[in-house]
């Protein structure tokens, strides 16, 4: 595939031919990579592919089974984490390693405080360690104060902090693991300054990404991985998102993002005014069966909010459910599961999954009641059919329904998260960020099922920071801006400027409850 | 919420049972002044008798009730016997006779009374070698535990094995009695197993004493140093169907210790008279501060610092006395020998 | 197949009996129980020696298991030994004397009545934790204080002696023979009436966890509370029902020690609390929540107890008895770390180090 297209002179990392075998995997076989000084280089491939295993052993994590890595062109044995700091590598996971408790200063300089002079030198010096924080935030142009608590910061902001943290070991190479995936479209935006800022002072970032978009905004290179190979390299003039996805996959992709035509039946889910003080005001909305009706909106429009109180996780201070026209009351989310909801949270691994049990566990988890003899002992058979039967329909792929659900990729976990849900034969399901994280071909996946689970007459309600998705999935879209509706959009009328405009505010609906595009009958509630 | 409301009306109400016992009340001017606080060691039988003696003081004495007050810890706790010593430290008692559990630990503080001017004495447990406490009153453990070795020398004229339970590895009292029964036993044929320790614990010092019996069906002889030992060893001996057989010497005159002499399965215990270390301790400090040290020491009979208030040895012969001694003497006693007689042999 | 494979096959639902880990417990058991044989081959197998070693097994896996399920839920319960000389205590009062001005009653009544208590007990640090947020370490922290300071101060110290015929002892001093009537009866004869207690408790709690919804959602609370709250569990009426039953075996040790000692005292239970903890974690409960088993716990019980009776057996100094058990509860939890984390891979590199 592609060759060398970097002077050798600029390399500040070349890898050549590096393997790693786990027991029974070869998780990389014979990869090359090069970063040049103030590039971006894309790392794409699907969950599996390698990506995590490959910056594993660049940040000392994991150890090389073969080849050789060259810093400035000289050949490196990095021996761990704290190694390969000191060569001027530094990652930014996806979970921050960032004490919540510390400012912002203390953080960036955790382990390396800045101590008073003399005989002082036992106390930190609190002044000098802000100012020098202060300097590198200012450097990469986060508009944060170094003595804020980390606690305090949005997610953005962390990542920022992040970034200046690697900055003040002096780091050469950045390397950022789905750096995106917790930012909204704006905040997305400034993490891009501040990558075309440290270009700009020569430093190298490996970008790690499901989001092709992204790529072509801010890429210079891509280089595609698959099955622990490396498949392509190429410049970003030369790519193509088709060819890109071609590439990662193997096979040609079809119908991403498209829902396929479903009978969108009388209401089934009615909100009336949901409010919670200060983040959620005055929510209400129309779902019928068969229908995906999309969120969107920036990160912090109050969407989630709104999700989690109608399942009931988060407490209301106003607001109505009606579900087929009856009210409800939902508390908790045992009463959201007694009244058919199902709820696919935004963080699969802290609020959807059990980590530490197996697939077959967290699947029956929700409808175990319905697996008694008596209502007292567990039909142990009754819970291996079922989840059996939807390892098989959603095709998870496990080695056994024991696996814990820990070693599971993005994907599976996500399509396990979804079959505890459709055990219980919901009538109404909630997806939040259903594909967040996830790779292109579970994507599809999850997305056919989705549409799929409308055909069957299931209302979805689907929350999605990807505004293709969102476009391609929903009937209608649903947009927040600042905890309200600005609008409910058709799918015909719906584009992506639209979206935008509502979402920051900048265009106000003035009717927000319109008729679902097909076969609805009744009239709409205000 | 209202649930919220319910509990927390629920503790108010509890803590306001819980607060309604005696106050102390604020000290008035003369020598109404006078207040003296006993602590002991835990929560026992042994201590309500210490009680017992401080409160018949403080009657005989004409004291207030909160002029002579009593405080022990649940469990021995010297952190809490400190703390306590604090508290009236600051309050400026006149006199703190006390019973360090650790009498190391305890010095700083009893230093600290000192200069503030508060007579401090000891009970039960003698203080460090130098201690700024100025009388002992108790019983000589070292005595006292030779005084059961030579019990148990006329009970095994044989010897044989010698099991012996105690609650404690480091406190000076059981150290100090095993010492004394080790030393009387010491060139006869008696052979002292190791000591098991129950951490002050009753249910693990039965099962100790279970542990024991079976590892040497060939027993001959086991020695209580704790008040509950005895009766430990006692339901761990008739267990084992060996009850007369075994002989058991144990230490201090609880309920259970005499029922065990009246069934004839304990055979004889070594009674401290710690009603009287309570008594002593409050007539003591009384005294000095009303008629000065020097007096006060020729009146109570002061040696060497030392007030040794003695042991009794109560056996299945002499029990009848004991009580009637006790009952002379006006200290009560849960137990009775009415219905029973001593065996004629 | 892979290291992952059967890692996951022995953490499974359906096969969290006769896991490795508890494998391992179970052969130190036996390792242990051959060694002192093999010392003291006359006394240790005797049936006297062993219900010595059953009684102490019934007093700690019953309280192990109450732990187990509290840890379970990320929690944990330190009031049990306190527990122990505050129910001991009542249920002797009750039936000798009587509180306040109601007479004593029988046997059985006093028995349920304490059993109720300390399940109420229980359920009301369920409810601090769960419902006001307070830390299961405080609020059981505050029991343990408050209910040794209640047994101190309702017997000032005296213990309530029971006379030795009072029916109310068979319950803690009475074996299986006594119970049958045999005479005689060996081993079998010789099990006490507490470790069948114990047996039968252990099945059920054993069924519970393992063959109810219940038992699963314990598990799913342990793992990850969030995700099971959302999965619709009834996150608090689990965590309740844990600490209700930790108090309720609390309460059934502690009539059962009270019989045994034919007596109610306070006196009894110190640091009981940590005995089971510890009884736990050897048996593999890990304290981050999530894993333990009856099984575990009992078997963790067992080995303390062998140790216990088996150093008194060989007539070991008790200064050193405590340095080895210490030793062996550090040597458990590390081994089961490393075993868990894979450390051990760090200790064969180690190992394999050229010098």
């Amino acid at each position: 595939m592609g060759g060398r297209m970097v002077s050798e002179q600029n390399l500040i990392l070349r890898v050549e031919g590096v393997s790693k075998a786990f027991p029974g995997v070869q998780a990389l076989s014979d990869v090359d990579l090069e970063l040049a000084a103030g590039e971006v280089l894309a790392l794409v491939g699907e969950n599996g592919a390698g990506k995590s295993t490959l910056m594993k052993i660049l940040s000392g994590a994991y150890r090389k089974d073969a080849g050789r890595i060259f810093i400035n062109g000289q050949e490196v044995e990095i021996t761990g984490p704290r190694h390969a700091q000191q060569l001027g590598i530094a990652i930014i996971y996806q979970e921050f390693n960032l004490a919540p408790n510390l400012s912002a200063a203390a953080n960036i300089f955790l382990g390396r405080e800045p101590r008073r002079p003399g005989p002082g030198r036992l106390f930190v010096d609190r002044r000098r360690m802000e100012q020098e924080a202060q300097k590198l935030l200012d450097r990469i142009g986060a508009r944060i104060s170094a003595s804020t608590l980390v606690h305090d910061l949005s997610v953005a902001e962390r990542q920022m902090v992040e970034i200046a943290k690697a900055l003040a070991v002096n780091a050469r190479i950045i390397i950022m693991d789905e750096p995106t995936s917790a930012l909204g479209e704006e905040e997305v935006e400034k993490l891009f300054e501040v990558i075309r800022t440290l270009k700009q002072q020569g430093i190298g970032i490996i970008f790690i990404t499901h989001r092709l978009e992204e790529v072509f905004r801010i890429a210079d290179r891509i280089v595609v991985l698959r099955d622990g190979k490396r498949v392509g390299s190429m410049l970003i003039h030369e790519a193509t998102p088709e060819k890109v996805i071609q590439l990662m996959v193997g096979r040609e992709v079809g119908d991403l993002f498209q829902k396929q035509k479903a009978e969108i039946g009388p209401p089934l889910l009615e909100v009336r005014g949901l409010t919670r003080r200060g983040v959620v005001e005055n929510v209400s909305f129309t779902l019928r069966r068969g229908e995906i009706l999309g969120f969107a909106g920036l990160v912090g429009a109050g969407r989630t909010e709104t999700v989690r109180m109608i399942f009931g996780a988060d407490p209301k201070d106003a607001g109505e459910i009606l579900i087929e026209g009856k009210p409800v009351t939902i508390e908790s989310p045992k009463d959201a599961l007694a009244a058919g909801i199902g709820f696919v949270p935004e963080d699969r691994g802290n609020h959807g999954l059990i980590l530490s049990l197996s697939v077959l566990e967290n699947i029956v988890l929700p409808s175990l009641h319905q697996h008694t003899r008596l209502g007292i002992w567990l039909n142990r058979l009754g819970l291996y059919q079922t989840a059996q039967e939807f390892v098989n329909k959603l095709n998870i792929r496990v080695t056994q329904l024991q696996q814990k659900a820990m070693f599971l990729s993005g994907g599976n976990q996500q399509k396990v998260v979804v079959a505890k849900w459709l055990a219980l034969r919901p009538r109404i399901l909630i997806m939040d960020e259903p594909t967040r994280g996830i790779d292109v071909g579970a994507k599809a996946e999850i997305h056919a099922l989705m549409s799929r689970l409308a055909q069957e007459g299931v209302g979805i309600i689907m929350v999605s920071s990807e505004l293709p998705e969102v476009l391609g999935m929903s009937d209608r879209i649903l947009v927040m801006s600042e905890g309200r509706v600005a609008a409910i959009l058709n799918r015909e009328e719906a584009t992506q400027e639209l979206i935008m405009a509502y979402a920051s505010g900048e265009k106000i609906a003035e009717s927000l409850e319109k008729p679902a595009g097909t076969g609805s009958a009744t009239p709409a509630n205000g | 919420m209202k649930r919220l409301y319910l509990l927390l009306a629920i503790a108010l109400v509890a803590t306001l049972l819980v607060s309604c016992g005696p106050r102390p009340t604020p000290a008035k001017p003369s020598a109404e002044n006078f207040r003296v606080v006993v602590i002991g060691k835990s929560v026992h039988p042994y201590w309500s008798n210490v009680e017992l003696g401080v409160r018949a003081a403080a009657r005989d004495l004409g004291l207030r009730e909160d002029q002579a007050i009593f405080f022990v810890p649940p469990t021995e706790d010297v952190a809490k016997q400190i703390e306590v010593m604090e508290t009236y430290i600051a309050q400026k008692v006149t006199g703190i006779a006390i019973a360090p559990s650790d009498p190391a630990a305890l010095e700083p503080v009893m230093k600290k009374a000192a200069e503030a001017g508060i007579i401090v004495t000891t009970l039960d447990t003698p203080p460090v070698e130098g201690s700024v406490s100025l009388v002992y009153i108790g019983t000589d453990n070292y005595a006292a535990g030779r005084m059961a070795g030579e019990v148990m020398k006329q009970l095994l004229p044989e010897g044989g094995k010698v099991g012996i339970g105690r609650g404690s590895d480091t406190a000076l009292n059981a150290l100090q009695r095993t010492q004394g029964f080790l030393d009387a036993i010491a060139g006869t044929k008696i052979q002292a197993l190791e000591p098991v320790n129950d951490k002050e614990d009753a249910a693990r010092a039965l099962e100790l004493a279970n542990s024991v019996l079976s590892a040497h069906p060939d027993l001959a002889g086991a020695f209580g140093v704790y008040a509950y030992n005895g009766p430990a060893w006692a339901t761990a001996i008739k267990e084992a169907g060996k009850a007369g057989k075994i002989k058991l010497v144990c230490f201090d005159a609880t309920t259970d210790i005499i029922n065990g002499i009246k069934e004839g399965v304990i055979h004889a215990t070594i009674a401290q008279r710690e009603y009287d270390m309570g008594y002593k301790s409050v007539q003591l400090i009384y005294l000095i501060a009303t008629k000065g040290k020097e007096a006060a020491f020729a009146e109570m009979g002061v040696k060497n610092g030392v007030i040794d208030t003695g042991v009794d040895v109560i056996t299945a012969k002499n029990l009848k006395e004991y009580e009637a001694a006790l009952d002379a003497r006006g200290i009560p006693h849960e137990w009775t020998t009415k219905g029973w007689e001593p065996p004629s042999q | 197949m892979t290291k992952t494979d059967t890692r996951t096959k022995r953490l499974s639902f359906l096969g969290r009996i006769g896991r490795v880990r508890e494998i391992n417990v179970l052969v130190a058991l036996v390792l242990l129980g051959l060694y002192f044989y093999w010392r003291r081959p006359d006394i240790f197998l005797e049936p006297a020696n062993l219900a010595v070693i059953m009684r102490f097994i019934a007093t700690f896996g019953m309280l192990a298991i109450g732990e187990v399920l509290v840890i379970i839920t990320g929690g944990i319960d330190l009031s049990v030994g306190s527990m122990l000389a505050f129910t001991g205590v009542i249920t002797a009062w009750m039936m000798l004397k009587g509180i306040g001005s109601i007479p004593p009653i029988g046997v059985v009544p006093a028995i349920l009545i304490t059993l109720v208590l300390g399940t109420l007990i229980g359920i009301w640090h369920g409810t601090f934790v769960t419902k006001l947020k307070i830390p299961p370490f405080i609020i059981t922290l505050g029991t343990y204080l408050m209910a040794r300071g209640f047994a101190a101060n309702l017997t000032r110290g005296y213990p309530q002696v029971f006379d030795s015929g009072h029916p109310f002892l068979v319950l803690g001093q009475g074996d299986l023979a006594r119970l049958m009537g045999w005479e005689g009866g060996g081993i079998i004869g010789a099990i006490p009436i507490s470790f069948l207690i114990l047996l039968v408790i252990a099945t059920i709690v054993h069924f519970i966890l393992n063959h109810t919804p219940l038992g699963y959602r314990i598990y799913a609370v342990g793992g990850n509370i969030e995700a099971a709250r959302l999965s619709g569990v009834n996150v608090d009426r689990v965590r309740i029902f844990c600490y209700a039953t930790s108090g309720f075996l609390a309460a059934l040790t502690g009539v059962i020690l009270a019989s045994r000692l034919g007596q109610g005292t306070p006196v009894v239970g110190s640091a009981y609390e940590l005995w089971a903890i510890a009884a736990a974690v050897i048996g593999g409960t890990s304290l981050r929540g999530g894993e333990g088993t009856v099984l575990g716990a009992i078997l963790g019980a067992a080995i303390m107890g062998v140790m216990q009776n088996g150093m008194v057996v060989l007539n070991l100094s008790s200064y050193i008895q405590d340095i080895i058990l210490g030793m062996v509860l550090v040597i458990a939890v590390v081994y089961d770390t490393l075993r868990r984390g894979g450390g051990f891979d760090f200790l064969k590199k180690w190992l394999s180090r050229p010098s």
